[in-house]
């Protein structure tokens, strides 16, 4: 049986309804939340958070104007909000929110993030959520699932985005709308983890989630992935599933890195990136991003900020930071983003005439050097 | 629910981000949102769109975020409902819950500018006197846009059912 099919108790194919143990949204999602709520619920039945990640703080009075409307109906219904911390999904990590929780539901689509602790967790649209706040509970769809399987280690500069650009762009030609990808033999270290079930969703996954021992058996497919042979992956304009070898691109003039996100702003990946900028000076605008204010703090307890503002980089505030085209760091025209982030849709950062690769923490690194996207196998 | 209207092509993987990009979708006023729908990727569509139109995409219509701007946008753009060869799954429940008729299959045969009457719980299309079928919402996600939205559905049922 598939761990979905564990956590739902159902098989593929059904649809279910299941109480759910914690919801939560952002300053993003929460406004239409609000007025589905407000339509016919009055009181919230189910564990609920709200955190300010994706325009925070306010640089606009419309959106000063919208944290303050979230605020109120937080208050309302007794919701803590977490402001300015960092990112929704690290933080319930970090915050221990997920550990007792079988069934997640976030307004927000990066929520299956949260899978690698084991747990069955969904991103939806604001009138469901506002159904998990009203009623505590969701109908869902049972999806079936198909198995990953890592085999091998990966090579010295191979991270987590370089296995997860391969595979979505593996999958690109497959309907996967109502599959979830679960993972199996993962090499990788919690904070990488993370960046698998993140991912996920740009195969358009459900949901992800990390096994331990794989049995098989009511899986739809199982794929290996080779990790000693994966290069370091680039995804191109316009999508997550245009990857390439990091080879295929090199020498791509660009305008700006950003390091961080939900993906790829936790500690060891920005440490891995700051280890190949120590005593170097950035060629281009870097922008670096920690996804929480934990992750900030270990960046200045281990001597990371001092490393990465002598390179030339500029130390965003914990958040989603330029990911969502809003503020801080959005993309001019014609102009060339190499960024750690999970999308790379035409206008996702800013300019539909900018074009955004994607890239792991290191190849992002490296290129912030040159200037111009760089092997980090063949210049490290 | 039987409508007519022109046809508003699009291409494969059409993202929420060229459907209600991040930057413009600070609002939650569904008039606001019709204005900026695809203000970017088909910037005379906001003005043009008129009430029963449908919107035809590919593979993968919806992809990406789950804010439900963009199904709302289309909503008050007066769009009658979308057809696609798939949907990515965040919209397609948006769009759902809000009262939007899907169909799935394949849109080949549609163009842009076409005048069609759709039946969306047949599934059946008819263009120049020529009939294509198309697969309609399934069993109760059918029910609920005929309520016009999950909320409504709901609050007839006072619980959540399906089935």
């Amino acid at each position: 049986m598939t761990l979905v099919g564990k956590l739902l108790n159902a098989k593929p194919g059904e649809a279910v309804i299941r109480k759910v143990d914690l919801v939560y949204a952002h300053d993003g999602t929460m406004p239409l939340i609000i007025e589905a709520f407000n339509r016919i619920f009055n009181e919230v039945r189910t564990r609920a958070y709200i955190f300010f990640d994706h325009v925070y703080p306010a640089p606009t009075v419309k959106v000063a104007n919208l944290h303050r409307e979230i605020r109120e109906f937080a208050k309302i219904h007794g919701i803590p909000v977490v402001e300015g911390k960092g990112i929704s999904h690290q933080l319930v990590v970090e915050l221990g929110l997920a550990e007792e929780a079988k069934i997640i539901v976030g307004g927000d689509s990066h929520t299956p993030t949260l899978g690698a602790l084991g747990v069955f967790a969904v991103g939806m649209g604001a009138t469901d959520v506002a159904i998990a706040l009203g009623l505590g509970k969701i109908w869902l769809k049972v999806p079936e699932s198909i198995a990953v399987l890592l085999d091998g280690s990966p090579r010295e500069y191979i991270m987590a985005s370089d296995v997860m650009i391969h595979l979505i762009t593996s999958l690109k030609d497959r309907e996967m709308s109502y599959n979830a990808i679960e993972f199996f033999n993962v090499p990788f270290s919690f904070d990488e983890r993370l960046t698998l079930t993140n991912f996920s969703v740009e195969a358009n996954a459900k949901t992800a989630i990390i096994g331990e021992e794989y049995e098989g058996g009511g899986y739809s497919d199982e794929i290996t992935i080779e990790l000693d042979s994966l290069p370091p992956m680039v995804a191109k304009p316009f999508s997550p599933a245009n990857g390439v070898s990091v080879e295929d691109v090199e020498g791509t003039k660009i305008d700006q890195v950003f390091i961080g996100s939900c993906t790829n702003g936790r500690f060891e990946q920005i440490k891995r990136a700051a280890e190949i900028l120590d005593g170097e000076q950035v060629n281009v605008r870097t922008l670096v991003a920690p996804a929480s204010i934990n992750v900030y703090r270990r960046m200045i307890e281990e001597g990371l900020v001092r490393i990465l503002i002598d390179a030339g980089v500029v130390i965003l505030p914990p958040g989603c930071g330029p990911c969502l085209g809003r503020h801080m760091g959005v993309a001019g025209d014609n102009e060339v983003i190499l960024s750690t982030t999970n999308r790379n849709f035409r206008g996702r950062m800013g300019s539909p005439k900018a074009e955004i690769y994607l890239a792991s923490p290191v190849t992002a690194a490296v290129s912030a050097l040159y200037g111009e996207i760089t092997n980090p196998e063949g210049e490290l | 629910m039987i409508t007519t209207g022109r046809v508003w092509k699009f291409w494969d993987n059409v993202s929420t981000d060229e459907i209600t990009p991040g930057r413009y979708n600070l609002t939650k006023d569904p008039q606001e949102l019709a204005r900026i729908a695809f203000i970017e990727v088909r910037p005379e569509f906001a003005e043009k769109v008129r009430r029963g139109d449908v919107v035809v995409g590919g593979k993968n219509f919806g992809i990406g975020s789950s804010r439900e701007s963009a199904a709302l946008a289309l909503k008050a753009a007066g769009v009658s409902g979308i057809i696609a060869k798939s949907f990515g799954r965040i919209f397609y429940r948006n769009a759902v819950n809000l009262g939007i008729p899907l169909l799935i299959g394949d849109t080949d045969e549609l163009e842009d500018g076409d005048v069609i009457t759709v039946n969306w719980e047949t599934g059946e299309v008819r263009k120049n006197g020529q009939t294509l079928q198309f697969e309609p919402l399934p069993g109760f996600l059918l029910e609920i846009v005929r309520e016009g939205g999950i909320l409504e559905f709901i609050r007839r049922r006072g619980d959540l059912c399906i089935g």
